[in-house]
């Protein structure tokens, strides 16, 4: 439940880019999403046992995404090796795994709780590319306007899945009032 | 700027653009750290260049935003907590956007000051689109024009057709996802116009 009420794709719109313009095979999906949860999952255990045990005991952890940055570009390469030298499938990705760590951190209270935010974050995000995908498909099959398709109906899409999604909760609708 | 390009740059807008509140003070904040962390870029790219480093490009250049950033999150929280509080983690999207605004650009120049203009301009264009986005998204959900104030938001009343609590849908994610999407068709359908008039001008030559 988790996964969709608390999409990060919908709320911060993290990977957005990614969501509108991919077109991949189903298999190269599977790969990008194991390879990103391996990353966030290997990259928050670090970031959180630094950020927590060295950077908070010297009042420094507000600059804990420099150490996110650092594990999550090493850990992102090596799993990008290991997954292209077993199935020959090339998975570059950093965007969404950089800021899912990033929020993770700031927003788990304790650890279980980071590995969950991060992990329910990432699967969110793959959760919408097949959606999405046929939603792009539906829109190239009809005889609409070409303005119309260049991405506009994509995010009108997204518009009424989070209408639809979040219509219990608005709380979302409070950003920015605090004068 | 053709059509893929207004694209792409609707596209890096919308990172932080959405997310954000629908406050043109927390859009001013927000740009001035994107256009930082994008000129410090140029000069990264610039110096990778000198170094013949070119192999370490992208991981100096993620390294290099990213510290940008922080630096910027903390003068931040100095100038106002406030901004900083509410801003949070969208102020990280900016050094993702402000690099994948580097990968617009294709053709780089050796000599700095070339190399300063391309980059000026691609991210003034993005950067005037953006605070036409957050002035509309601002004037619809509470029509007002804020500025940032150390202490919070400087509020500018304006003469409107306004009624109070009409517009809130275009503070929420969904208006802005709507907004920006009107935003996509408006370029579109200036580039399609511009495309059509450069044709029917080179025949006549």
């Amino acid at each position: 439940m988790y996964i969709f009420v608390s999409s990060v794709t919908l709320i911060y719109g993290f990977g957005f880019k990614k969501l509108i313009l991919i077109s991949k095979k189903p298999h190269h999906i599977i790969a990008y999403c194991l390879k990103s949860l391996l990353s966030i999952t290997a990259s928050i255990s670090l970031t959180w046992v630094i950020a927590n045990n060295i950077l908070a005991a010297y009042n420094m952890a507000e600059i804990y995404p420099f150490f996110a940055v650092l594990f999550t570009v090493f850990f992102s390469m090596i799993f990008q090796r290991f997954i292209f030298s077993s199935f020959k499938i090339d998975t570059a990705e950093f965007t969404l795994t950089f800021l899912t760590v990033i929020l993770a951190v700031a927003e788990g209270g304790d650890f279980q709780n980071a590995l969950i935010i991060g992990i329910s974050s990432c699967i969110s995000f793959y959760f919408l590319i097949p959606l999405l995908w046929s939603i792009r498909k539906r829109f190239q099959l009809s005889a609409i306007s070409t303005d119309f398709k260049t991405g506009a109906l994509a995010f009108i899409s997204l518009a009424l899945i989070i209408l639809a999604l979040y219509s219990s909760n608005v709380s979302w609708l409070n950003l920015g009032v605090y004068k | 700027m053709n059509k893929k390009n207004a694209l792409q740059y609707v596209l890096i807008l919308a990172a932080f653009c959405i997310p954000s509140p629908a406050r043109l003070a927390y859009g001013i904040i927000l740009l001035l750290i994107y256009n930082l962390v994008t000129f410090s870029l140029v000069f990264t790219r610039y110096w990778i260049s000198l170094c013949n480093i070119e192999r370490y490009s992208q991981i100096l250049q993620v390294i290099v935003a990213v510290a940008v950033t922080i630096l910027c999150k903390e003068l931040l929280t100095i100038y106002s907590p406030l901004y900083s509080l509410v801003l949070g983690n969208i102020i990280y999207i900016i050094s993702v956007s402000s690099l994948f605004s580097g990968f617009v650009v294709t053709k780089f120049s050796k000599v700095i000051s070339k190399r300063i203009a391309v980059y000026l301009t691609h991210s003034g264009i993005i950067s005037a689109i953006a605070f036409i986005f957050f002035i509309v998204r601002e004037y619809f959900s509470f029509g007002t024009f804020s500025l940032p104030s150390q202490s919070g938001l400087y509020l500018l009343s304006i003469p409107s057709f306004y009624i109070p609590g009409s517009g809130y849908f275009w503070a929420s994610i969904p208006g802005a996802l709507v907004l920006l999407s009107l935003f996509i068709i408006i370029i579109s359908l200036i580039s399609r116009y511009n495309e059509i008039k450069w044709r029917s001008e080179n025949k006549n030559v």
